[in-house]
């Protein structure tokens, strides 16, 4: 052989992702957060009320969002950037009737699931977030983890 | 590629280091051959793979999270890994024999030297160097027991799992990386390996191009953290996967527009079973016996992981209040896989900046095939003692009528499929019949190219491919090793 086995870095453990990569980590949550999806997934599971549970699938959606091919990234920002607007059709009265209950949300939830575009952003973010909030490491779950491992 | 790309002379390249890599490179180092295998992946150690919890290693292990779209009515999530040891990091570990009667019918096609008894010496020594096990059920894997106890009562065909473990201990994380080593992945068991036979894997290494003169390849162009690199090898072993070796060749002007025209592929859809009695399914393995009763139609059932996450992703679509209706009766939860063999295959194309783009057009018969695969599962898991059942579309089923009138009338256009099992998107046989690459796995017409991974089969398997992937592989390997000059 004529070049000597490359090695990779070690991996970065999660403080220490690269700047840009927890830059852009950041910008997505914050896309995600800003297009009102958190609070229609808790519509779908109380567990997501929790803010840990809630803070663990908005970072595991807005990662795997993140990490996608540029063209998709694309556009899902721009769905993510039209949802509020979807939202506000579906329910134009939100704002007077003021901070909704779960069967309004559900019914919110609903309406956009026959929407093109919204129908698959609510059952995708849905999945990837339900599956983050109650499978990603908890409070509780990491303890186990460091037991298990010493 | 510019002359500002770092050259490095080579005799064995290997791209990928899933099942056809890994085994290529151990084949090809045991003999000897100097081995570098590229991959594009990350080398995530198998302690960080323990530490790092599902939803993380979901995204560090598979491919844009799992979220490789085959588009079509309905789009089809696509499951495969991406990091050193690829898929097999990342799957069931089932490893299940080619049936003779699907080599027969393959060797009737054109491709014939891949019969029962040629691959038999193979198959067998890649058992025994992953501990190929009939698999004994956990604590848990109440939902495997069931399964069986429902098709004895109903006369039904049921197997136990073929397994590549050693020491499970039914953490029931399989398929986000099994966190105890126990499941033989390439990455504890052939690379490390070939690692000492010498082999080299060099992970984060994407290749992006082959050069050729059309019957030889001349260079190919990786890109390394940035950086350009020009490998120039005497023989290249071509394992991106079935989707990333279709690509590279298309990418390459190799085979013209055959690589990823006709990709055959399996779809699975999931049924939530709900049982009076505790199942206790999230203490198991992956699973522990499948049904077989179908498997000529191409249809078998099988339990999954259940771990909270998956059940309440599975169940995002569905009614509000489901999820935690479901929740809250965890342990008498079960969540079963259909694996069915469609007929119609996914078409690839390169698209710049996105890589392969796929599409599938279920047919008429691909569709009834589903609706017949559902109404099997449910009189299983109704036979099984199961009190509801939700299918892969919003709604809930509680009778043997129901249950019926959804396999009569569903749409499976509008369920929620998944794949997890490609192949044969290079099929090797003779170009008449869309054949892309010679029984060695050349493209045809390529002397120094040769593919060996899930891409070169000639069909659909019907069953999990690994094992069928490395037996070829081997077999492949082999012949060459023995008369390079004519293989
Ligand atoms: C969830 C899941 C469960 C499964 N369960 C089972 C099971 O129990 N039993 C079974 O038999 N099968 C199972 N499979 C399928 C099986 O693992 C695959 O069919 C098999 O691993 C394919 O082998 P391969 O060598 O063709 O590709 P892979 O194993 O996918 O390896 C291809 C490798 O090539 C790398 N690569 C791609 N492009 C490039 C490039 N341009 N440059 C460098 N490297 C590149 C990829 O990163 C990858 O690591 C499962 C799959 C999944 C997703």
């Amino acid at each position: 052989m004529t070049s000597p086995a490359i090695r990779p870095a070690p991996p970065a453990a999660d403080g220490s992702r690269p700047a840009h990569e927890h830059r852009r980590l950041r910008l997505w949550e914050r896309r995600v957060r800003a297009a009102g999806l958190p609070r229609l997934w808790a519509g779908r599971c109380t567990a997501l009320s929790d803010p840990s549970r809630r803070a663990a699938a908005i970072r595991h959606t807005a990662a795997t969002f993140a990490a996608l091919p540029k063209p998709y990234r694309f556009v899902l920002a721009l769905l993510l950037r039209l949802f509020p607007v979807a939202v506000a059709l579906t329910d134009p009265l939100a704002p007077l009737r003021g901070a909704p209950d779960q069967a309004r949300l559900q019914r919110t939830a609903d309406r956009l699931s026959t929407v093109p575009g919204c129908a698959e952003l609510l059952k995708a973010s849905s999945s990837l977030a339900l599956y983050g909030a109650l499978d990603g490491p908890t409070p509780q779950r990491s303890t186990t983890r460091r037991q298990g491992l010493g | 590629m510019t002359s500002t790309a770092r050259t490095v002379r080579c005799d064995a390249l290997v791209i990928g280091s899933g099942a056809g890599g890994s085994t290529a490179a151990l084949e090809l180092a045991g003999a000897g051959r100097e081995v570098l295998v590229l991959e594009e992946g990350p080398l995530i150690s198998q302690a960080r793979i323990a530490q790092a919890s599902p939803p993380e290693n979901l995204r560090l292990l598979y491919r844009q999270g799992g979220l490789v779209p085959i588009h079509g009515a309905p789009t089809i999530p696509f499951g495969e890994a991406r990091c050193v040891g690829g898929t097999t990091v990342v799957n069931g570990g089932l490893l299940w024999r080619p049936p003779d009667r699907l080599l027969e019918h393959w060797a009737s096609t054109g491709v014939d030297g891949f019969r029962a008894h040629h691959l038999a010496p193979h198959l067998t020594e890649v058992e025994r160097r992953l501990g190929v096990i009939d698999q004994s059920p956990g604590r848990g894997n109440g939902d495997s027991v069931l399964l069986t106890q429902a098709a004895d009562r109903l006369g039904w065909h049921w197997a136990p799992a073929r397994r590549a473990v050693r020491g499970c201990r039914h953490a029931n994380r399989c398929v986000t990386g099994c966190p105890t080593g126990a499941k033989q992945s390439m990455l504890v068991s052939y690379l490390p390996a070939a690692e000492q036979l010498a082999a080299v894997v060099q992970p984060d290494t994407r290749v992006v191009r082959l050069e050729h003169d059309g019957t030889r390849v001349t260079a190919v162009h990786a890109l390394r953290g940035g950086r350009r690199l020009r490998y120039l090898p005497r023989t290249v072993f071509l394992a991106a996967g079935p989707i990333g070796s279709a690509l590279l060749l298309r990418r390459s002007a190799i085979g013209g527009r055959g690589p990823g025209r006709a990709i055959a592929f399996h779809v699975n859809f999931r049924t939530v079973a709900r049982f009076s009695e505790p199942v206790r399914a999230t203490e198991g393995t992956i699973f522990t016996a499948q049904l077989q009763e179908f498997a000529d139609r191409g249809v078998r059932v099988m339990p999954a992981n259940l771990t909270p996450g998956s059940l309440a992703a599975a169940l995002a679509a569905h009614p509000a209040g489901t999820v935690d209706r479901m929740l809250a009766q965890l342990d008498r939860i079960a969540v079963y896989t259909t694996q069915v063999s469609v007929r119609t295959t996914a078409r690839l194309s390169a698209v710049p900046g996105l890589g392969a783009v796929l599409r599938h057009r279920l047919t008429g018969g691909d569709r009834d095939l589903l609706r017949s695969a559902f109404r099997h599962t449910a009189e299983l898991l109704l036979e099984a003692g199961s009190v509801e059942l939700l299918p892969p579309a919003p709604t809930s089923l509680t009778t043997a009528a129901q249950a019926t009138d959804f396999a009569l009338h569903g749409r499976p256009e509008t369920w929620d499929l998944i794949s997890v099992h490609a192949m044969a998107s290079c099929r090797m046989g003779p170009p008449a019949i869309g054949g892309v690459c010679d029984a060695q796995g050349r493209p045809h017409g390529f002397t120094n190219l040769r593919l060996c991974d899930a891409s070169v089969l000639p069909g659909a398997t019907g069953i999990s491919p690994q094992e069928t992937i490395m037996g070829f592989c081997r077999l492949m390997t082999a012949r060459h090793l023995e008369d390079p000059t004519r293989y």
